[in-house]
């Protein structure tokens, strides 16, 4: 290890040097030669990222929330319990209170998890599917089918995304399918663009001019090069993805366009509980802290995962 | 530059026909529409002079041509919420508050933002630069209808300092700002930190300080000046987040602006104003880029716009 290879501010601050980090990177350098070692690299700079470790272990109570639904909460979060006590506070028998209608908050909350969790990880697969073929595609074919392809990603990226969604939806109608539609037309268009810029950038380096010349076909090519190339920024976009499109649902149903009551969705219950904010605040304070938790919850992993793959972005 | 100019403007004119006839054909492919039974009890004679008016009579393809003509006249035809109303007049009417708050969301973001990203690079590494870096990290996250609530709850029903709602007084400004402006401040904070960290530990910076500049002189020549340019490239992409917010924002803090005008357009299927607002946001969204694109030359001679030779 040669003075250069050292970060700048090292260089900097000589006074404040951290022996054991730099033993501890320069052993993670010497088994940076051992096979698989980027991912289990990557492992274990995200292991040491107290933030990520956080975020992952919100997600994965968000997770056991939604999975155990049921076993956890006391009724079925459209039940009426009651019909003369409602909009009660939080009380021992009902850790969240009373909604307007007699229901127990916190079974609502509960199973309002199942809704944001369900959208947000399948709106970014569909947008996936869609946009991953499409960008795979018009990267290598160029040409027209390129051409094509990226006017449509341009149209559709002039209006926010959001914007789209609103009209999608007002037009379709609400629902989960139509929720799924309206964040996936708009969802697909990030992924699409990142795999074809893989393509493009594959196609530039020196070993696959090499590997042509040796008269490789364009097929065998892409398909040993693309895939272990886009991994890491692939699974960065998906994780970032997941949070966008719970933010989505959250919007739309918060506009009252999005999931349709009584099935519970924290949007949802945020907006019925903001004319109640004077005397009922619990009702739209809950939902607004699960929103925000489960936000920062999937973009503390997503940074984590950004940090750990991407050593030399920061 | 300027044949450069011309030449996206004149894609921008072509990305928003491209935009504004999707939006047209989705309108009139769903069912439903704006003169239903269910929104309006009318005799089908009366319907027909009704759609007869607005020239709903006519093929599709007069209709959309129609809405490209009044486009061109700036009045952008009639709207079928405000019958009487040309929507240009609804637009002077609501844009005035939207403005108000997306301008100042901007100011308050440059304004903040640099000052919060600065601080942050000087104390780098400190406890000070940590609160701010994990602060702009949660306020890029939250979505901006949460902090809404949250506000309201803070400033309204605990400490009753400002009204929850409405466009009446000074005052209604503050909550909606807020809400707003948050994620920007984050946006800009962290850019700042990052521009300034790259400048404070460029050579030129060494180089002054071995001459022997230091405190103000050192700050505003030599790192200022450099770090701070490249802010000229972050205000157009927050126009499209501002937008978005925006309608969010106005709906929750009743603000008649064109956010919560979007949002009352779709739910009323007021076809004329739906496809005038989406031409707006696109024609502001599309500006939004080219500015970018053209601040990036100002800020880095390098960057030749244009030259697409490869």
């Amino acid at each position: 290890m040669t003075v250069s290879d050292l970060p700048e501010t090292a260089i900097n601050q000589p006074a404040e040097r951290d022996y054991d980090a730099e033993l501890e990177r320069a052993s993670e350098l010497e088994f940076a030669t051992k096979p698989r070692s980027t991912l289990r690299y990557a492992i274990s700079r995200f292991k040491r990222n107290k933030i990520a470790m956080l975020g992952l272990v919100m997600v994965v109570a968000l997770v056991v929330m939604a999975v155990f639904a049921p076993l956890i909460t006391p009724s079925k979060p459209e039940e009426q319990l009651y019909f003369d006590r409602v909009s009660l506070p939080p009380n021992w028998e009902h850790p969240l209170g009373v909604d307007m209608l007699g229901r127990d908050y916190w079974s609502r909350i509960a199973y309002g998890s199942r809704i944001s969790l369900m959208v947000g990880v399948v709106a970014t697969l569909v947008s996936f599917l869609i946009g991953l073929p499409l960008g795979a595609l018009a990267g290598m074919l160029g040409g027209v089918v390129d051409w094509i392809v990226m006017r449509i990603t341009e149209v559709l990226g002039t209006i926010p995304s959001l914007l789209v969604a609103i009209l999608i939806l007002v037009l379709l109608g609400t629902g989960v399918q139509n929720m799924l539609i309206a964040i996936a037309i708009t969802g697909w268009i990030g992924p699409a663009r990142l795999i074809r810029g893989q393509v493009y950038s594959v196609r530039e380096e020196d070993y696959v001019w090499a590997a042509k010349a040796l008269g490789l076909r364009n097929w065998d090519i892409m398909w040993q090069n693309l895939i272990p190339n886009s991994f890491a920024p692939l699974l960065i976009s998906l994780a970032t993805g997941i949070p966008g499109a719970i933010m989505a649902e959250a919007g739309l149903s918060f506009l009252g366009i999005g999931i349709d009551p009584p099935t519970p969705s924290w949007g949802q219950m945020l907006s019925e509980g903001l004319p109640y904010l004077r005397s009922y605040w619990w009702l739209a304070l809950w939902p607004a802290v699960m929103v925000a938790l489960s936000m920062l919850g999937f973009n503390f992993v997503a940074d984590g995962l950004r940090d750990a793959l991407d050593p030399r972005a920061r | 530059m300027g044949r450069y100019i011309a030449g996206r403007l004149f894609s921008i004119v072509l990305v928003l026909l491209a935009v504004t006839a999707i939006t047209f054909l989705l309108m009139q492919a769903v069912p439903g529409g704006p003169f239903d039974e269910s929104k309006m009890a009318l005799s089908p004679e009366v319907k027909a002079n009704i759609r007869r008016m607005y020239g709903l009579d006519k093929p599709l393809y007069v209709q959309y041509w129609n809405f490209v003509k009044s486009v061109l006249q700036l009045n952008f035809g009639y709207s079928y919420q405000f019958p009487g109303d040309t929507i240009a007049s609804v637009f002077a009417r609501t844009s005035t508050p939207t403005l108000i708050i997306g301008g100042s969301t901007i100011v308050v973001a440059v304004v903040l933002g640099v000052i919060l990203g600065v601080v942050a690079a000087y104390r780098q590494n400190t406890w000070l630069d940590y609160v701010i870096t994990f602060g702009t990290t949660l306020g890029l996250v939250i979505p901006s209808f949460v902090l809404a609530v949250v506000l309201v709850l803070i400033f309204t029903r605990a400490l009753g300092w400002l009204p929850s709602g409405g466009w009446a007084k000074p005052q209604n400004v503050i909550l909606p700002l807020m809400a707003n402006s948050l994620g920007p401040i984050c946006f800009v904070a962290r850019y700042t930190r990052n521009s300034m960290l790259e400048v404070l530990h460029r050579e030129h910076v060494r180089a002054a300080r071995a001459k022997g500049v230091r405190g103000t002189r050192l700050a505003t020549r030599h790192v200022l000046r450099n770090a701070l340019t490249p802010l000229v490239t972050v205000i157009g992409p927050m126009v499209p987040g501002i937008v978005t917010s925006s309608v969010f924002v106005e709906s929750m803090f009743r603000v008649p602006g064109m956010g919560s005008l979007f949002v009352g357009a779709v739910g009323f299927r007021d076809y004329p104003m739906i496809m005038a607002t989406t031409t707006i946001i696109g024609f502001l969204i599309a500006f939004a880029n080219l500015f970018t694109d053209i601040a990036y030359t100002w800020v880095d001679p390098r960057v030749r716009l244009g030259s697409a030779r490869r």
